[in-house]
């Protein structure tokens, strides 16, 4: 799954070495194997044009997350990897716009831990979560495996991410673990799942992958012609290909 | 300080569908209204256009069409020992916001009442014993009765184009509907929306069990159709963007196209929107409401709007917050069961089982808002027998597809990894072939289940926010366990490849993930100044004025609402204490509650009840029935017809198609078309007509036309030469 150790290692150098453009198209050599086994067009004639950088994640942060991206959403017969599907743009962009700068989030203190009903109770906005939670777990990943997160074995990474999803682990100076990866998760799955022009979803993979048709939604006839039949998906349409 | 302004005879606060139907109402009595809704204007053509209308991130995720939490919010807890804290993110219920309010991103779920809810104390007490009903759930009869409403369900339902079976006719129950349903007068304005597999699925499981399922009645058009105000609607498409989003095709009913409106076409009537009332003025030594205080949102003025009489219309929870900070009424204490704001406070239990079939095809994207089959027998049943459970209330059981989206709806098989290549294999496998069965149970009151103003936390008005304590109780407990055995009963009957079973376990109520919009309670209505908020025309007990000046009028008012009166006293969705519109189920328990708003609704015995129309649409069906052919591309147009119209200069979603034939493509003057089809050059000829119709992206790719294309050559043909005919 993901990148091991030593990719880890380059990606990190190569990102703080240039200014990052397209992350996505450095791990392509995967996707577009991985796209033309499954009969899908080359990745090279699919991919839309490549962002011209991040406008919040720092060249570190991006390290971290396309490992976790790459790691939840790895290469396989079905989809390319998370990062060719352009999922940290996805995130990028999410945290950088209103919803990650703490829009419709109610802020004021004071502030109190309160119960698992009582919900989201942090003082931090989508972005500073990110952040804080970033920084937390490279740092427990150093203190433990003596290296960050990006760079860790697989197998590490999965217990760790199955220890902060189910709350076992606290970070020593950090943000709730289980919080930071309760909404990193959710923004994961929005960047596989929501409109490609998000960022994420790249070439509507997400969408392809479970016969999801996307915008073109007039269905009462449908209704009867594909009752409990495959209903042809195959080439589904998004926000852009109608504006 | 703020500015006064002239005095006007009505001031109506939050404009949805309780608002809305007042507004009309009131402005076509002839009286002055001025409506103040918070958020902005909401108008089909520029708030709902395609594509960008398809946008599941921003909609369901961003909440785009929701209440803004930032600016204010509610605190909870789940009961008196603890601190309450600010619901920071809205989750478990979406209040809207803008103009049509939560009647805007509703699924159209529309339910009668009956006097198992109205009457409710009496009904357990008499069959029961007094004792049946615990010391601590503080029922009340609400003091009206379901033949009282009768008229104004059945106005509603011709308002809002629900689409649905009768299943009680005058005393004569109708197969295939709703046994159960109190007797109406006549049918649903529209047949049943379509059947999708799950709902049949379901629907043949549950009556192989001896229960008895119908389709979930609904304000989604099943067919073009004309209310009797005039509001067109077109058909519904099934686009799978329904819950949590505005229909382009206004084939979901709301306020916006329909009630608001015929109010504006009132000169006697005034909307201000960006409008946020922060408290109503009251004359104390008189006992009356004498009118509001608000801000304007766009530029921070305060104004003070002077009325003779003022309706609050916002959602439940805001009502019970405005009485509160406006000082109308005595605030509930349930340390000595005395005063009766924020009282009664209700919510909505649920639980549900997931099938999962290998090989079928549910077509989860295809949905309305209604394409559901229900079964009643465990909610409306007043012969399902109480006794052996020990509680009130009941639930209603249903299948079906709404609003399946790909963020957040992705069922898999308990046990799945959540990541990984194995989740995505599951995903892939899963997603088109699984429905789930659920339950949708009432909550009964509580006496410490209540809502009162927050200590420490304010909103930007710098108001204390409205505090909930409240959690399920052992009513809910019993309810949702009975529920959890039949949802499983009529699942496991289904022989699934998985099934993720119901759970029956005690629940506590949580902030988040969404659960229910059908907050209800707080401001009921009674018969008892001491145990309600309003009496039975939705008049403040404090402040009686406020709703009407003339007692005389009240009697007819009291019904007004149209609306899901049942469900929201009379008004409906929001304000309701009611269930609104849910699209669920008419929790049984939800009447109960007893939500209700302050004040009233109303609709005044001088306006004149209308009487529906005939439908144009069965006056030019009768024509076709005489030519052949075009009967036949009319039939085929009915598609088409939820987004153009064949009259010029009527545009839709897409354009009129009047003088279609041989015309230009993106020729009239007026309509907004995409640059795919700005730039296509084509002539609408037969043949590109034909190939349009066919496939549209693949001749104008990009162009907006959100349709998949007509397959069948001949259907194709007819429809062509019916358009090129102009329609005939």
């Amino acid at each position: 799954m993901g990148h091991d150790g030593q990719s880890g290692s380059d990606r990190r150098t190569f990102l703080k070495g240039a200014v990052v453009g397209g992350a996505a198209a450095a791990s392509g050599a995967t996707a577009t194997g991985a796209a033309l086994a499954q009969g899908a067009r080359p990745a090279a004639a699919t991919a839309a044009p490549a962002p011209t950088g991040y406008a919040f994640l720092s060249p570190d942060e991006v390290a971290f997350v396309e490992a976790l991206v790459d790691h939840l959403i790895p290469a396989d017969a079905l989809t390319p990897s998370g990062t060719a599907l352009g999922i940290p743009v996805y995130i990028d962009r999410a945290l950088a716009s209103g919803w990650g700068q703490g829009a419709r989030l109610y802020r004021q203190g004071p502030w109190k831990s309160g119960t698992a009903n009582q919900g989201y109770q942090l003082p931090l906005t989508p972005a500073q979560l990110w952040r804080e939670g970033i920084a937390a777990t490279d740092a427990h990943c150093l203190k433990t495996w003596g290296r960050r997160f990006d760079r860790i074995a697989a197998a590490d990474r999965q217990n760790l991410l199955l220890a902060m999803q189910g709350g076992k682990l606290s970070f020593a100076d950090g943000p709730p673990a289980r919080a930071f990866f309760a909404m990193a998760y959710q923004n994961v799955m929005e960047g596989m799942f929501a409109d490609p022009m998000y960022g994420g979803n790249r070439d509507k993979a997400g969408w392809k992958m479970i016969g999801f048709p996307g915008v073109v939604a007039v269905h009462a006839r449908n209704i009867d012609t594909y009752r409990d039949r495959p209903f042809p998906a195959g080439n589904p349409l998004g926000i852009a290909d109608m504006s | 300080m703020a500015k006064k302004l002239k005095e006007v005879d009505a001031v109506i606060i939050g404009l949805g569908w309780t608002g809305g139907i007042l507004a009309k109402e009131l402005s076509e009595a002839g009286l002055r209204v001025v409506a103040l809704e918070r958020g902005r204007m909401t108008s089909t053509e520029t708030d709902f256009q395609l594509p960008q209308v398809r946008d599941e991130l921003r909609y369901v995720h961003r909440q785009e069409l929701m209440q803004d939490a930032a600016r204010d919010t509610l605190t909870m807890r789940n009961n008196h020992d603890q601190e309450a804290l600010p619901v920071r993110r809205l989750g478990a219920f979406l209040p809207g916001e803008g103009v049509g309010g939560s009647g805007v991103h509703w699924s159209g779920g529309t339910w009668r009442w009956s006097d198992m809810e109205f009457r409710a104390r009496t009904m357990y007490s008499e069959r029961y014993g007094r004792n049946f009903i615990p010391p601590e759930m503080n029922l009340v009869d609400w003091g009206i009765t379901y033949a009282e409403m009768e008229p104004w369900f059945d106005r509603f339902e011709r308002t809002a184009a629900v689409s649905g079976r009768a299943g009680n006719l005058d005393g004569r129950i109708q197969a295939g509907g709703n046994p159960f349903e109190a007797p109406r007068k006549r049918d649903y304005p529209l047949p049943p929306l379509k059947e999708v597999l799950s709902s049949r699925t379901f629907g043949q499981a549950s009556a192989a069990l001896g229960y008895h399922p119908f389709p979930r009645p609904a304000a989604n058009a099943s067919q073009a159709y004309t209310n009797p105000d005039g509001a067109r609607f077109g058909a519904c498409q099934y686009c799978g963007f329904c819950q949590r989003f505005g229909c382009e095709a206004n084939a979901k009913a709301s306020a916006h196209f329909t009630v608001v409106p015929a109010a504006m076409r009132q000169p006697s009537f005034e909307l201000r929107t960006r409008s946020w009332v922060t408290r109503i003025l009251k004359d104390e030594a008189a006992r009356r409401v004498t009118g509001v205080v608000y801000t304007n949102l766009l530029t921070g003025e305060e104004f003070e709007q002077p009325a003779s009489m003022v309706f609050l219309c916002t959602f439940t929870l805001n009502n019970v917050h405005l009485m509160l900070v406006s000082g109308i009424g005595q605030p509930y204490d349930p340390k000595s069961d005395t005063g009766v704001i924020g009282r009664n406070y209700c919510y909505e239990t649920r639980t549900g089982a997931t099938l999962f079939f290998e090989g079928r095809h549910f077509n989860p994207f295809m949905s309305a808002g209604g394409t559901n089959t229900v079964i009643d027998d465990f909610n409306a049943n007043w012969a399902f027998d109480r006794g052996p459970l020990n509680a009130l209330g009941g639930y209603i059981v249903s299948s079906g597809n709404n609003t399946n989206l790909p963020i957040g709806n992705r069922p898999l098989p308990r046990g799945t990894p959540a990541w990984g290549s194995a989740w995505k294999a599951a995903v892939a496998k899963w997603w088109g072939s699984a429905m789930s069965i659920s339950s949708s149970g009432g909550a009964m009151p509580h006496r410490w289940n209540w809502l009162d103003l927050d200590p420490t936390y304010r909103n930007a008005f710098g108001q204390p926010l409205l505090r909930m304590t409240y959690d399920f109780r052992e009513n809910e407990h019993r309810i949702n366990a009975h529920a959890a055995q039949v949802v499983n009963q009529i699942a496991k009957s289904l022989n699934a490849t998985h099934m993720n079973a119901a759970s029956g376990a005690p629940q506590s109520w949580s902030v988040g993930p969404y659960l229910s919009t059908h907050n209800a309670g707080g401001t009921i209505m009674g018969t008892d100044p001491r145990r309600s908020a309003v009496n039975p025309f939705l008049q403040s007990w404090g402040c009686p004025q406020p709703v009407h000046r003339r007692r005389q009028r009240v009697r007819a008012q009291r019904g007004l609402p149209a609306d899901r009166p049942g469900r929201s006293a009379g008004l409906s969705h929001r304000g309701r204490g009611a269930a609104p519109l849910r699209e669920e189920p008419r929790a049984a328990g939800v009447g109960l509650m007893r939500g209700v708003h302050p004040m009233i609704p109303t609709r005044s015995r001088t306006a004149a009840w209308r009487g529906v129309l005939v439908l144009a649409a069965l006056g030019m069906s009768a024509t076709a029935m005489a030519q052949g052919d075009a009967r036949r591309g009319e039939a085929l147009f009915a598609e088409c017809s939820a987004c153009h119209s064949m009259k010029a200069g009527e545009h839709g979603v897409g354009p009129s198609l009047a003088g279609i034939a041989g015309r230009r493509a993106a020729t009239i003057e007026g309509f907004r078309y995409s640059p795919a089809m700005r730039r296509a050059a084509v002539d609408w000829t037969a043949q590109n007509l034909d190939a349009f119709i066919a496939d549209p992206q693949k001749l104008m790719p990009g162009n907006r036309m959100p349709y998949s294309g007509l397959a069948q050559e001949r259907d194709r043909a007819e429809l062509v030469a019916w358009l090129m005919r102009g329609g005939r």
